[in-house]
This record gives structure tokens, sequence and C-alpha cells, in this order.
């Protein structure tokens, strides 16, 4: 058996700004050092705030099933997420994966639904349902070119339509 | 040439967001016929379609609504059949899968920053072969190969080889174009 790189990315709903990743490698080598790249669609790279590198480096403790928590995800993102494997100076291995975070989204779809289960709102725009309505379909849209298509800059175009829905609640629900 | 259902719902989901930056497009440009919610409208369908099909597969109103579905998505079906190499023919090339090249001058900001020898690109220049344009002089067309800088287009690595300039690492003001090549 040879070295796979691999992780997972979760994001929380108690905090939406905190994603945690997670090394699910198998053989995992005598490895010094992971650096993790968070690039965005248009080529630049989202780091914690203080961050004055590209990446974050990403300490080894056991190796696998080690976590790492980045503060960093301010809106809904599709992310090239990278994580170079080091040893000594040397690049061992990388693992990229596209990732879409719409942790932002999904919160929101479902505080507009529990506000109206709970009779805490009343619908005052007309186009409170067209709205949203548009707002699962530009979140599905996303997810679709992900899946499907494997395209970061259409998924994020379709974030960044939907990003006013979430920011302006009074004017669109 | 019938589609079977599944063939359908399954363009009906790439064509949704390919809809959705098309007819923003269309619409920017003043083009007034554009339908910037067509997304919706192929979301909406789909569902309908899906839950038909997962009731009774052989159900003949599938015809009609598949039908339909493929008229509501209009240019984006062919684009949509190209992704998934649907229809019996040769899987196209979409030109739209090619990632974006990087044009930029280095520095410490830059794609490849000031000092950097080696650079791991995204996951979407996996496959591809590049041209290096630096400083106006193109280097090469390689896979694991060259002697001024090696491209691994499965792990997607660039290295600049040699150590001494013109070559080797980025230096600051140096012009690099990287386009991907099939």
């Amino acid at each position: 058996m040879s070295f796979t790189p691999n992780f997972s990315v979760a994001q929380s709903s108690a905090d939406l700004s905190v994603i945690a990743l997670t090394d699910t490698s198998t053989d995992f080598p005598s490895i010094s050092v992971r650096l993790v790249y968070l690039r965005k669609y248009d080529g630049s790279y989202l780091v914690p705030q203080g961050t004055t590198t590209d990446y974050i480096v990403w300490n080894v403790v056991s190796g696998v099933g080690d976590t790492l928590e980045i503060d960093a995800i301010d809106k809904d993102y599709c992310l090239d997420i990278t994580i170079i494997y080091y040893t000594g100076s040397s690049i061992t291995d990388s693992k990229t994966i596209l990732t879409l975070l719409t942790g932002y989204g999904d919160f929101f779809l479902r505080k507009l639904t529990q506000a109206l289960a709970g009779n805490k709102v009343t619908i005052t725009q007309q186009n409170f349902w067209v709205n949203k309505n548009k707002l699962r379909v530009l979140l599905d849209d996303a997810s679709q070119a992900v899946s499907l298509l494997n395209d970061q800059t259409i998924a994020q175009f379709a974030l960044d339509d939907a990003k006013p829905l979430v920011d302006n609640i009074s004017s669109f629900f | 040439m019938a589609y079977t259902t599944p063939q359908i719902i399954q363009w009906a989901k790439i064509a949704q967001p390919l809809a959705r930056i098309g007819e923003t497009k269309r619409w920017s440009n003043g083009d007034t016929s554009a339908d910037v919610d067509l997304d919706v409208k192929l979301y909406m369908t789909r569902l309908d379609v899906e839950y038909a099909y997962a009731q009774n597969a052989d159900s003949a109103i599938l015809f009609s609504m598949g039908n339909y579905l493929l008229s509501l998505m209009g240019i984006y079906f062919l684009e949509a059949q190209g992704y998934s190499g649907g229809g019996g023919s040769i899987t196209p090339i979409n030109p739209s899968n090619a990632p974006q090249f990087y044009d930029f001058e280095v520095s410490a900001s830059s794609f490849i920053a000031t000092g950097v020898i080696s650079k791991v690109f995204p996951s979407s220049w996996a496959g591809f072969n590049i041209l290096f344009v630096r400083n106006s002089i193109t280097q090469s067309l390689v896979n694991q190969g060259g002697v001024y800088y090696s491209w691994d287009k499965l792990t997607t690595t660039l290295t600049l080889l040699a150590n001494d300039p013109p070559y080797g690492a980025a230096q600051e003001t140096e012009l690099f174009q990287i386009y991907p090549v099939l």
C-alpha cells in the first residue's frame, strides 16, 4: 500500500465562519508538515485574518485523524482546497478537492422556514415564495456545477447571485 | 432518437447552472429575451419529472413531461449533452472545461510568488499539458519532462528546475503566461 492523501471538510451551523478539515489519508508516511491552500475562483487565496501567507500551516500530530479548524469563511464559497504534504522541504504528495460551502444560504433558508412555522414572521413581500425558491435553486445551481461540471466559476457565480437575498432579508422576504 | 427519462433528468441538472450564468450574461449584454430565471424553471420541472419517474417509470405521461423538460433546456441542451457524452456520439471536448489561463507579473502576491520554485495548480488543471511563456519566451509543452521546468499533469505541479535566473525560481517582475493545452 502506498500513501493516499485525502481529507474531509465540515462546516458547522454553530459557527458558519469555521470549517474543520480532517485528514483521512491512508498509509500516512513520515510527513513533517501540511500546507493548506483555499483557492478562490479568481485565483486568490482565502486565509484567516492576520495570515500573511497564501497558505495555512497544518502541523502533524497523529497524521490520519488530525483536525484543523479554519476561521475564514465570511460567505458561501466554492473553494479549491489543496493540501500539500511536505517531508522536510520536499513535496511528498498533494490532494485537491473542489469544495462547496453553502452554510450561510442553507442556514438562512432554514431560519425562514423556522420563523414561518413559529408564526414569528408575517409574509409582507409579494415575492416571498419567488425569492425563497430562487435562493434554493441558486444553491442547487452551485451544487450541480460542482458535482456534474466541476466548474468553480459557475458555482461561485450562483453563490454570489444568492448572497444579496441572504443579506437583505427586509427587501426580499 | 428517443432519450430515456434518467438521461433527460441528468441533462437538466447540468443545464441548470449553465442556464443561470448563460442567461445572466445574455441579459447583461442587452438581450431582453433572456430568461434569467430559467434555472428555477428547470429545477422545478426536473423535480416533477423525477417524482413522476419514481412513482411509475413506465408511465406514458413521462414522454410528454420529458419532452417539455428538454424544450425548456433550449440552447443549453446540447452543451449539457456534451458534458455527459450522451447521444451515442463521441464525447466532445468542451472548451468550457478548460481552466482559465494565468497571465501575471511575478510579485510577492502573484499566483506564483517571488522566489517560488514549485507550485500546485488547481485540480481543474489535472490532465492538461501546459504552454509556459516566461518573459515572452515560449518554454515547451511537456508532462514530467523538460530542462527548465517540469509539469506533472496528475498532481498539477509545476516545478521551475534550473537554479539560476533567467530560469529557476520566479523572479520579481518576471512575466508569466501559462496556458492549459490538451
